[in-house]
């Protein structure tokens, strides 16, 4: 299943060496597809592939994990 | 090479079918159901800002689309 996990940022992490570590540690994880900072509501969208809401989760908690993360909020794919 | 994230909210019961019609719009890599704030979630990559406007257009006329919002990548990486 797919998911997707729309991040905010805490607003001292907005410089450009910042989105590049971010997006260094958010490769990182698992089941990630595809990851990048975008303009509007968000701060940055991760794709993920996972086997099941349970390790979508784990995945998507993972992401909420990384310093700087503000929140994060999880569209998981409805099967 | 320009990504987009659009997200979409649809009529009750169309979300299956627009979410595949949005996957065979040009410049949708996928398209999904989801559960949450929004309908349906697209993954967009168009070669440039004009093409993406093009993307949005085509899926705010899909059948069943009430509102969409876009998420365009910022050109950084």
């Amino acid at each position: 299943m797919r998911g997707l996990v729309l991040v905010k940022q805490e607003k001292q992490t907005t410089g450009l060496a910042y989105v590049q570590s971010f997006h260094e540690a958010v490769r990182r994880i698992e089941g990630v597809v595809d990851a990048y900072p975008v303009y509007g509501r968000f701060d940055d969208v991760v794709f993920l592939e996972a086997d099941d809401y349970r390790a979508l989760l784990e995945q998507s908690g993972r992401v909420l994990q990384i310093p700087g993360v503000k929140s994060t909020e999880t569209l998981p794919e409805r099967l | 090479m320009t990504k987009a994230c659009i997200l979409l909210k649809v009529r009750p019961g169309k979300e299956k079918g627009v979410a595949e019609l949005a996957a065979k719009v040009a410049g949708v890599r996928f398209a999904f159901v989801t559960l949450g704030r929004f309908d349906v979630a697209a993954a967009v990559e168009t070669r440039d800002y004009d093409a993406l406007e093009k993307v949005v257009d085509d899926l705010n006329r899909l059948e069943g689309v009430a509102v969409s919002e876009t998420l365009p990548a910022l050109g950084v990486k």
